[in-house]
């Protein structure tokens, strides 16, 4: 008994040990898990103050129900705000203000855009003989049945925060295997794929109104067609249209739309490239001929003006000098009337002297009643000596 | 013991309030359910929607977003949609032709925006129950009414040069509106829109269009070379012909002026009708001075005076001429 006793007792002893060691983990734990306790209070309270941040606008939901806070269903920058922990809680953030850009290429071949351009080696590039599936590679009608490529982008901003959220289905954040799909396969369901249908709804149905010159800016008649930027005008016009229409109503606002790239099917674009050359040789034909019209022209008039001055140089000196010879004639008549006979030798002498002065060169010849003469000259290069006549008969 | 006692209860009453809120929570949380803003929500009793009655008509209860109850799992079972716009474009790989009524072939791809219809959502959930379900149906739907509403236009409709004669947004809006009244009757889907996204050609034909184009270019290249030639010539021959209309101008201007010119000279002449021997003489004289120059070899006889005076006789003065005799003026070479 003793023994049993004392064993008892020490097992009691021991028990006794076990037991506060025990005792005494359990109160470290305790007091352990009430610090938790508070520190998760604490964070819970704290974690629950927020802001909405620039850029970006914020709707709290409580218990999936939109709650508006302070009068507005759409929280507004520059305050603080607080909210119940998940999943009493939840506050969506929403990029708001943030361009978005959105690149349509669903109008592009699928082909390797390297292996697009046409090699002038005689290879025959990828596509060149391909034919269009439809489904795959893309392509637009214009409105007189010709084939094109293009890329599209669109760049809008979310405007009314609450109808685009709730309007309009959001894909999930996917993870990295499913954002693969979706780079591959395009989005599908969700806003993006919304805007990017809107986008090539308009682009389809404004392509299909304009003739392809004026798609590709080929026309040479520059000015009177309408030009490519009003082509991106309109499909932004049909845009901006389909975006606030009823039955789609994105809560979007589209800044601008834009054709990246446009491109005839690789089999065409020589031909394409011949037009464009073609119209480059019109333009050099007519610059050619437009620079002689107007170097020609010029110099006729230039001509014209001179055949007129000599004409009137004519005139002046015409009229000048019967004038002279008038006045000469009436000086000299007068003195004629008062003695003819003097007057004239006086005259005749005088021109006689003046011309005979001035010649260097003189035969005279002297003459036998009527009788002919033979007169020899010599009419050389040498300048013939004066005063030597060469005289026989 | 130790912790049995009333003052170690009060000591841990954080655990013991924890150990509640854990317990409310799971509570709660298999009592209640939430419908979110952007979803619809049917409870369901052993599968049956509950059902309100609105004007005589028994519909599903329909929940407001926010926090309801219900009974806990194998009873109540909460089917939920989401009730925002999505979009759904036709699978790709299944394009097919259709047939204008201008006997074209021609491949559309259409992409349609649909919701489940908000004031019916137990026809939805009826008759499709899932997204996948609906998108297949919807598939069907819009090929159908697409198909036929195409087959009534040309397709001078769908592309045409000239602005006016397109009715694309015509054609879309036909097509919706039958499909709307389709979907919603009679699955509970509501179309909102619906629109072209791919407009093309099959194949073959798309190889024949690709053929015409390179004809049409080459037809161009030839015209606008051919066009040049010709604007060219004609933009020259206008400039050759404004050259001689000006050339010619100025020549017949300057006839005028000339003969304006011996018009008045002429009328200067008159005066000369005093006395034409002696006019003719003086011009004579004239024409002499001007046309012996220093450079010109005389051969004269002594005739002329003042050489007469070589002859012999000469100082017998009623012999010497007075009229002068034709002088014939050589040009020589002398230099």
């Amino acid at each position: 008994m003793s023994t049993d006793q004392h064993s008892h007792a020490t097992e009691l002893h021991e028990g006794d040990q076990g037991m506060q060691s025990l005792v005494r983990t359990l109160r470290v734990l305790f007091v352990l898990l009430r610090v938790l306790i508070v520190f998760i209070f604490v964070y819970l309270v704290f974690s629950g103050v927020f802001y909405v941040r620039e850029h970006e606008e914020a709707m709290l939901f409580r218990f999936g129900a939109l709650r508006a806070k302070g009068g507005e269903e759409v929280l507004s920058r520059g305050k603080l705000y607080w909210a119940f922990p998940y999943p009493i809680d939840q506050v969506e953030r929403l990029p708001a203000q943030r361009s978005v850009t959105i690149t349509s290429s669903q109008y592009w071949p699928l082909i390797n855009a390297n292996r697009l351009e046409s090699t002038d080696q005689g290879v025959v590039p990828v596509g060149e003989s391909a034919v269009l599936r439809p489904g795959e590679g893309g392509y637009l009608l214009t409105g007189d049945a010709n084939i094109m490529h293009m890329i599209w982008a669109v760049r809008y901003r979310v405007d009314n925060a609450r109808k685009y959220y709730l309007r309009l289905f959001h894909e999930p954040d996917d993870s990295y295997a499913e954002q693969r799909e979706k780079h591959t396969h395009g989005r599908t369901r969700g806003a993006e794929a919304i805007i990017e249908n809107i986008l090539s709804e308009a682009v389809l149905a404004e392509v299909a109104t304009w003739p392809v010159e004026d798609v590709l800016v080929l026309s040479r008649a520059e000015g009177t067609n309408r030009e490519r930027k009003s082509l991106a005008n309109g499909v932004e016009n049909r845009v901006r249209n389909l975006v606030d229409a009823e039955g789609i109503d994105l809560g979007i606002r589209v800044d601008e739309v834009n054709l990246v790239e446009v491109q005839p099917p690789l089999a065409t674009q020589n031909a394409f490239r011949e037009v464009v050359d073609a119209a480059h040789d019109y333009r050099a034909a007519i610059a050619t001929a437009e620079a002689y019209e107007r170097r020609v022209v010029p110099e006729a008039e230039g001509k014209a003006s001179t055949i007129r001055a000599d004409a009137s140089a004519y005139r002046t000196r015409v009229v000048e000098s019967v004038k002279a010879e008038k006045a000469y004639f009436e000086t000299v008549y007068a003195e004629y009337e008062k003695n003819p006979d003097t007057m004239l030798v006086a005259l005749y002498t005088d021109a006689v002297r003046d011309v005979l002065s001035r010649v260097e060169t003189k035969y005279v010849i002297h003459t036998r009643g009527e009788g002919r003469q033979e007169v020899r000259l010599r009419l050389g290069p040498e300048r013939p000596k004066p005063g030597a006549p060469t005289h026989s008969q | 013991m130790g912790f049995t006692d009333k003052r170690t209860w009060m000591q841990h009453w954080p655990v013991v309030l924890l150990g509640m809120l854990v317990a409310f929570i799971f509570l709660v949380a298999l009592v209640t359910f939430e419908v979110k803003e952007t979803e619809h929500a049917v409870v369901m009793t052993f599968g049956e929607p509950k059902a309100v009655s609105v004007d005589g008509a028994t519909k599903a209860k329909l929940y407001e977003p926010g926090l309801h109850w219900k009974w806990p799992y194998p009873i109540d079972t909460v089917w939920r949609h989401d009730n925002r716009l999505q979009c759904y474009e036709l699978k790709k790989g299944q394009v097919e032709q259709i047939q204008t009524a201008d006997d074209y072939q021609i491949v559309v791809t259409t992409y349609v925006l649909w919701r489940i219809d908000g004031d019916a959502p137990e026809l939805f959930l009826k008759r499709l129950n899932t997204t996948a379900d609906a998108e297949e149906v919807l598939d069907k739907l819009t090929r159908h009414h697409r198909n036929i509403a195409l087959g009534r236009h040309n397709l001078t409709e769908l592309i045409n040069v000239d602005a006016d004669k397109v009715h694309i947004d015509g054609i879309a809006d036909e097509i919706l509106t039958s499909l709307q009244a389709d979907a919603k009757s009679n699955y509970g889907i509501e179309v909102t829109h619906l629109g072209f996204k791919h407009l093309g050609f099959p194949e073959k034909v798309s190889g024949k269009v690709i053929a015409r184009m390179k004809a049409e270019r080459n037809r161009k290249s030839a015209e606008y070379r051919a066009e040049g030639k010709r604007d060219a010539e004609k933009i020259r021959a206008k400039a050759d012909l404004e050259v001689r209309e000006v050339l010619a101008k100025a020549e017949g201007e300057a006839k005028r002026i000339r003969a304006e010119g011996d018009k008045s000279a002429a009328e200067h002449y008159a005066v000369f009708r005093k006395n034409p021997e002696l006019a003719a003489f003086l011009r004579k004289l004239d024409a002499l001075r001007l046309t012996l120059s220093a450079k010109t070899t005389l051969v004269i006889d002594t005739n002329t005076p003042p050489y007469d005076l070589l002859r012999p006789g000469a100082t017998k003065l009623g012999k010497l001429t007075l009229t002068p005799p034709a002088a014939r003026p050589k040009a020589g070479g002398a230099k």
